[in-house]
């Protein structure tokens, strides 16, 4: 239960950083979980874990394609706004403009926390390439960083 | 990079799931059954182990078919080969010590005690299957009847075990290997002796394995308790 609930949090963290609406983010969480274990009973495993990430991204997609005309926050929320300080703010900023493909890559490597293989299973893309989007996203993360101190 | 990335991950830090508990609680998962546990520890079982199983016992049954010697020959001869088959089993059930990753196992989801039950049971099994095929295509049982045939194809096996597991429970990595090895060579090759002589020098000698046996049948707790249970104890 224990790797599940991690795996939870993992994949609630993604969607959130995705659709940046904690209802939504949670509601799609679960959605990918249903949809897995309807399909997949190998999590346990710790099998296929890229499909289950595909899956949550594929209903992120869904998401905003039936979005509410509500335009989006220019900010994350976060657990405690009280807290917040300069440096974590520069940084999700920073994170927000990067390039989708660059950002994705950040957002299931480090808050997904899955493997290089498993990003690129994810993004249907090469190992060689999640390496270069994500030396890229960094570089760019830092350029913007130095640019706001 | 290292620095950044601990910098996005404290950055991100979403607000609390509010329904993960109902959810998971209620969640129809999977869960990992007994035959599914034993089918995954059986692919940790390296190939070369089945592989090397495999070929001993077919090079020697076929040694035994195109051999002309009769009587109890097939026996004794299959009875010296066994312990190459134990020290395999032994060497792979103590693979984590040989390894240095005793602790790491013991701290894993599935604790040390278990994987080695598991795998014990998976190897022995296959062991057994593989034997009893090999006495049967051999004509060992033919020769001298199930009850002492078993008995005297069996002994060096579990002895083998046996005296591997007291050597692994005393000797840790490499230096436990070659004992083990040697002590499968010791049986084989005074199983070979034996054959030669009198009704009253097997029958020591079988008594000899069977003792040894027992012997790991003593130290089958120990292997857990020394290199598992007493780490998470000591840590």
């Amino acid at each position: 239960m224990d790797n599940l609930t991690k795996t939870y949090d993992s994949l609630y963290r993604y969607c959130f950083y995705r659709v940046r609406d904690p209802s939504a983010a949670e509601d799609i969480t679960q959605e990918a979980f249903l949809r897995y274990f309807a399909q997949n009973p190998r999590l346990g495993r710790g099998e296929e874990m890229a499909y289950l990430y595909v899956i949550a991204r594929n209903l992120c997609t869904d998401h905003f394609r039936r979005r509410h005309p509500e335009a989006l926050r220019e900010d994350y929320p976060t657990a405690d706004f009280a807290d917040e300080s300069s440096t974590n703010l520069a940084i999700r900023e920073a994170l927000g403009r990067l390039e989708s493909r660059q950002r994705e890559v950040l957002l299931l490597r480090y808050l997904g926390g899955l493997s290089v293989n498993e990003t690129a299973k994810t993004l249907a893309v090469s190992r060689f390439a999640v390496y270069r989007l994500e030396r890229l996203a960094l570089a760019e993360m830092k350029k913007q960083l130095e640019g706001a101190v | 990079m290292r620095k950044m990335k601990k910098a996005v991950i404290a950055a991100c830090t979403p607000p609390s799931p509010a329904d993960r508990e109902r959810f998971l609680a209620a969640l129809p998962y999977p869960r990992l059954g007994w035959a599914g546990f034993l089918l995954a520890q059986a692919g940790y079982i390296r190939k070369r182990v089945w592989l090397s199983a495999a070929a001993i016992l077919l090079a020697g049954t076929g040694a035994i078919r195109l051999s002309p010697a009769g009587g109890m020959a097939p026996v004794w001869l299959l009875s010296t080969l066994i312990p190459q088959l134990a020290m395999l089993t032994a060497a792979e059930i103590s693979r984590s010590d040989v390894f240095g990753m005793a602790e790491v196992e013991s701290a894993c989801r599935f604790n040390l005690p278990c994987l080695t039950g598991a795998r014990l049971l998976v190897l022995g099994g296959g062991s057994f299957a593989a034997i009893a095929a090999a006495s049967v295509l051999s004509g060992s049982f033919a020769s001298c009847g199930i009850a002492r045939a078993a008995l005297y194809i069996l002994a060096p096996y579990l002895a083998v075990n046996g005296i591997s597991l007291a050597i692994f429970s005393r000797f840790s990595g490499q230096e436990g290997s070659y004992l083990s090895a040697a002590a499968a060579l010791g049986v084989s090759l005074l199983g070979a002796t034996c054959f030669g002589y009198a009704q009253a020098l097997r029958r020591l000698y079988l008594i000899a394995l069977l003792l040894g046996a027992l012997l790991g049948a003593y130290y089958i707790p120990h292997i857990w308790t020394r290199k598992g249970i007493s780490y998470a104890a000591e840590h």
